[in-house]
């Protein structure tokens, strides 16, 4: 090789050692900071400056979500529905996206509707983008710390939960949704009354784990939360619908698989529980 | 001076399209993974130390978007797009077929090393047969993108002595895509 192309190429190997370097110095700080390190103030910062963008061109190929959004808050709701209504019947003469935005209009009054588990401070937020991996499944919403989102508060929609806010910016938040395997939620049968956890397993339907073995599961029967899980949810809440259980491979407890009553390939509109905060524990 | 702004806009770009436009496009649950795609281009276009910035950049920020640990994506990335660049100047041609394959092979090994990494570090996953298909899965997606996506990265970061030694082998440069003009 010739002289050039030798420095070229110790250059290049250079590089790549110092940027593996920092990626595993990285991910070290990651791993020992968790949630209060400065890598956390970094992750707010790109949320702030990524979500307008992301509105932005999420507004582009969503009207209705772009109106939803100027509506505001829940309890404006009322008053502002007519508007909405007028405004949607000029949409609706748009024949090619009528079915998506018929849909779409079923969630926003739907969630105008209050539900025994929507009780008290909520708020609407628009869906306006999806997280870029493949492995995880989070949402960014259109709201955020300017609204009094905080992180650890619970996110429903009109069919049931949806998941939690995980991290906040100003003007948005990110949600972890149920299905993701990194989320769990103490859950209950309505019908026994047992008592369990239920967690994501991504495209799949929902697992509801450590049933006790002497419980009947009915298929069909439904899943609510439990709020035995240190208050990160309220009671109450439906999550889904039993499909089918097993004993587990040891013979100590049951699995149930429980197919989400939301539609999560469809998110477009949510409410935050502005009330649910995870109730922090001695020591955290 | 334009190349400097050109390859973070690509990466930025990248982003935003990976996380609003293309969830609309997934198949089978798998959206393209963008970002490596086009890291994988710098590559083949600009060289290794090209590459493995531009997947540094794109992958910590990708990761700052992420509930995973950060800096896992930086670190497959970087490797993917060292590694790419590197082989580049030994593969003997300008045909199409390069960046597809490039970016196939570049997209499995990177996606696989990822889920590697995660699972090593603890992340909840999902089962492994679906891990290994979503794998696949990108890498056939991603290779879909190459048609739109690597004359667009050529156009911003291209030329440069990225791919060559100075040894004089004029027949490495970028491959043609026919009716496309170069």
């Amino acid at each position: 090789m010739s002289r050039t192309s030798y420095r070229r190429a110790t250059r290049s190997r250079v590089v790549l050692a110092a940027l593996l370097a920092a990626s595993v110095t990285v991910v070290t700080l990651d791993f020992r900071q968790g949630n209060n390190g400065p890598l956390r103030k970094v992750q707010d910062e790109v949320l702030t400056i990524l979500a307008p963008l992301q509105a932005g061109v999420s507004s582009a190929l969503s009207p209705v979500g772009r109106i939803f959004r100027s509506v505001g808050d829940i309890p404006h709701l009322q008053s502002q529905n007519a508007r909405l209504r007028s405004e949607v019947s000029a949409l609706k003469d748009q024949q090619n996206q009528v079915p998506e935005m018929q849909r779409q209009l079923n969630d926003a009054l739907g969630l105008l509707q209050e539900q025994p588990w929507t009780a008290g401070h909520k708020l609407g937020a628009s869906v306006i983008s999806q997280g870029p991996s493949n492995a995880e499944w989070t949402v960014f919403l259109d709201k955020g710390a300017s609204s009094g989102v905080a992180v650890g508060m619970a996110v429903v929609a009109q069919a049931g939960l949806v998941g939690r806010v995980t991290a906040v910016s100003p003007g948005s938040s990110k949600v972890l949704l149920a299905i993701d395997p990194q989320h769990a939620v103490g859950s209950r049968l309505t019908g026994s009354g047992d008592t369990g956890v239920v967690s994501g397993k991504g495209q799949s339907d929902l697992s509801f784990d450590l049933i006790g073995v002497t419980t009947t599961v009915t298929p069909g029967e439904t899943v609510v939360t439990s709020g035995y899980d240190g208050g990160i949810y309220p009671p109450g809440i439906p999550i889904g619908r039993v499909k089918a259980a097993r004993r587990s491979p040891d013979g100590l407890n049951q699995t149930a698989s429980v197919q989400p009553f939301v539609d999560f390939n469809k998110l477009s509109l949510v409410l935050i529980l502005l009330d649910t905060r995870p109730v922090k524990l001695p020591g955290q | 001076m334009r190349r400097n702004v050109g390859i973070p806009l690509l990466i930025l770009t990248a982003l935003l399209l990976q996380t609003t436009l293309l969830p609309h496009f997934a198949l089978f649950g798998v959206t393209p993974d963008l970002m490596l795609v086009v890291v994988i281009c710098v590559s083949l276009v600009r060289g290794p130390s090209s590459g493995a910035t531009a997947g540094f950049v794109g992958g910590m920020l990708r990761d700052l978007l992420l509930d995973a640990p950060t800096g896992l994506s930086a670190l497959a990335y970087v490797t993917v797009g060292y590694v790419v660049g590197a082989i580049r100047p030994y593969v003997q041609s300008s045909s199409v077929a390069v960046p597809l394959i490039g970016v196939f092979a570049g997209s499995v090994v990177g996606t696989a090393f990822y889920t590697m990494l995660a699972l090593l570090l603890g992340v909840p996953a999902q089962p492994v047969a679906r891990l290994a298909q979503v794998i696949l899965l990108t890498g056939v997606y991603n290779t879909l993108l190459v048609p739109f996506a690597y004359p667009v990265v050529r156009r911003v970061a291209g030329g440069g002595q990225g791919t060559g030694g100075s040894s004089g082998r004029a027949g490495l440069g970028e491959p043609v895509f026919p009716g496309r003009g170069v």
